[in-house]
């Protein structure tokens, strides 16, 4: 079948199961139901003997308790980024058990996860789903088709929603918890391995079979606040030397890029939210944690200081930047997924404005209202686009995997105007594809991309087109674009594809925007 | 134009080539690329061919043109050749 941006598929993937194709980024709303769950009741302390309580002091013990099997599902989050030890240590002792066939639901895969790739060699490991996955061996293990059955890349908004429709069931989800008590009470700012919200975990703390906090921080009953998994959702605590490795957890603070010509985008970039009015008081900014991304918010923070505006919100994965930000009453409210830096975790262990939210409250759009929903602002990069707009975070243009979706489809679609920020040559690459090689986010929910070589608004937003009529940015067409990029790189050769598909790329919604195939 | 030693001009940073003229052993001017994957798969026999023709426009009729690319475009890839041409030519 073919869906409504031409990507073609087979109607049933195997491994995957029946596609529902995407059919456009507003058409699958309405009364939506949500999966029932299981759980294990705990008597009060005095009737608990020894062996029953929560506290675990080896993984095999955990394994044992639940009774693992061939064929689960494992949930993971990836808040320790590429210091995370966590996915390793279970899967290790997984293998060692001999369990096959495994399911590695993770919301992110680093480099750090290499070891996982001798286990899906070895069958261990068969499936892998994520939200993000950053270039490295198990993205190439991905690509060159070593998994057995296809990966999932569904958004940060998708993979709640997956998990609460029953889309996909996570049997145990093994939370990272930097601080924790014996009876399950998790804090994520504080201790050794500090990273902030632990928010990506969240769907699988509600839904999962099993629940395990891991921690290398055992404290006093009750685990100081604040407390972002409570103990009601906790079955057992895993006591660790180490969860994680603090150096490639969290980097000290983030910078702005300091490259002229990411600056000279970002300038851009602010000087068009400002003129078609989207600098005012109440308004609402998500930026990614790339230098060129964050740079646009240093030139809105000018802005606003220039104009004393007061914005409502910040949002999505949060940067010293940000941080700032609040701290200087320039923004009411920070709505935080991630820390990417210690700034942004010591303010979310201090600052009470500074706020977690779920990974579903930042995107499901299958539940009541997410806060994409509310955002004005989305600063975006991408790897491609094309002369519809549509956006590709997932593979490079030789089809090799090195990125998922992230939370790109989520805020592109909830925003009032998304801005794709990019230098129009990567190296010999121009962005501006005639075709992406992967969509990620519709077309229809991009409305700008901003380059060093021109601004193209998408010409669906004629009110935008009509806002900006006389000004003095660099307004082009996306064509003019391509065509000064390609005469400069050349029309770049066709790469081509096997027929297997190596990763279904699920819109935010649960339909299939795109797969990737195996490059040839 | 007849080369008479070995000769390279261009530096590894981004978006440049090095390029290394060797007298030929036999007619012809011999191209080998190497680069990152993702460039030559879809670049790779444009940049050799500029390679080439910018040998063979200056007369070079015997050589062979190593060439370490880091993205670079058809400019800097001509200019580059030609350079370590003209020293290989003494």
């Amino acid at each position: 079948m073919k869906n409504v941006l031409g990507r073609e598929f087979p109607d049933y993937i195997e491994g995957y199961g029946q596609v529902r194709p995407f059919t456009g980024a507003f058409n699958n709303y309405g009364e939506r139901a949500t999966v029932g769950t299981k759980r294990r009741s705990v008597k009060p302390a005095h009737q608990t003997p020894p062996a029953e309580e929560k506290l675990c002091r080896s993984i095999d013990e955990v394994f044992d308790r639940i009774g693992v099997r061939d064929g689960m599902t494992f949930g993971f989050h990836h808040h320790l980024r590429n210091g995370d030890y966590v996915v390793n240590l279970v899967m290790k002792a997984a293998a060692e058990r001999g369990l096959k066939d495994l399911h590695v639901a993770a919301t992110g895969i680093f480099g750090c996860h290499e070891p996982l790739v001798e286990y899906i060699k070895s069958g261990v490991i068969t499936q892998i789903s994520c939200s993000y996955i950053s270039p490295g061996p198990v993205a190439k293990a991905i690509t060159t088709g070593l998994l057995r059955k296809p990966a999932i890349f569904r958004s940060h908004g998708g993979r709640p929603r997956a998990i609460e429709s029953g889309d996909m069931h996570i049997d145990v989800a093994f939370a990272a918890s930097p601080t924790c008590d014996p009876y399950g009470n998790v804090n994520g700012t504080h201790g050794p391995s500090a990273c902030g919200v632990l928010s990506y975990i969240f769907p699988d703390t509600e839904y999962a079979d099993y629940v395990v906090a891991v921690t290398d921080n055992l404290v006093d009953y009750p685990a100081p606040p604040p407390i972002q998994i409570t103990q009601d959702k906790v079955d057992f605590v895993l006591v660790v030397d180490k969860i994680g490795d603090p150096a490639g957890i969290a980097s000290g603070t983030t910078r702005v890029t300091t490259d002229p010509i990411g600056l000279r985008i970002a300038e851009s970039a602010a000087a068009l939210l400002d003129e078609a009015g989207y600098i005012k008081d109440g308004m609402s900014l998500q930026t990614g944690a790339g230098g060129a991304s964050l740079a646009v918010a240093a030139f809105v923070r000018e802005r606003m200081l220039a104009k004393g505006v007061v914005g409502a919100f910040g949002a999505g994965g949060i940067t010293s930047y940000f941080v700032q930000m609040l701290k200087e009453g320039l923004l009411r409210a920070l709505f935080d997924v991630q820390c990417f830096d210690l700034d942004s975790v010591k303010s979310a262990g201090e600052n009470p404005a500074h706020m977690l939210m779920s990974g579903s409250l930042y995107g499901n759009p299958h539940s009541r209202g997410a806060v994409v929903n509310n955002l004005d602002i989305m600063i975006l990069g991408a790897t491609e686009i094309d002369l519809d707009f549509n956006v590709n975070v997932v593979t490079g243009s030789d089809g090799v995997v090195m990125g998922a979706s992230g939370g790109h489809n989520d805020c592109s679609a909830g925003s009032k105007i998304a801005i794709v920020v990019s230098n129009l040559l990567k190296g010999r690459l121009c962005m501006v594809r005639d075709r992406v090689t992967t969509v990620t986010s519709p077309g229809e929910t991009i409305d700008v991309l901003v380059t060093d070589r021109g601004i193209a608004i998408n010409p669906q937003r004629q009110d935008l087109l009509e806002k900006l009529q006389g000004s003095a940015l660099p307004l082009t067409d996306i064509k003019s674009l391509k065509e000064f990029g390609e005469n400069l790189t050349g029309k770049p050769d066709a790469i081509e594809f096997t027929d297997k598909i190596v990763a279904v790329v699920e819109y935010r919604d649960g339909t299939v925007i795109d797969v990737v195939r195996q490059p040839k | 134009m007849k080369l008479v030693r070995e000769a390279t001009a261009g530096a590894s940073d981004a978006g440049d080539i090095i390029v290394t003229v060797l007298p030929g052993s036999e007619p012809g001017v011999t191209v080998e690329l190497k680069g990152k994957s993702v460039v030559l798969k879809q670049f790779g026999t444009q940049m050799k061919a500029v390679i080439k023709k910018t040998a063979e426009d200056l007369g070079v009729e015997s050589a062979l043109i190593k060439a370490q690319d880091n993205a670079a475009l058809d400019f800097t890839i001509r200019a580059r050749t030609r350079c370590a041409i003209e020293r290989a030519a003494g």
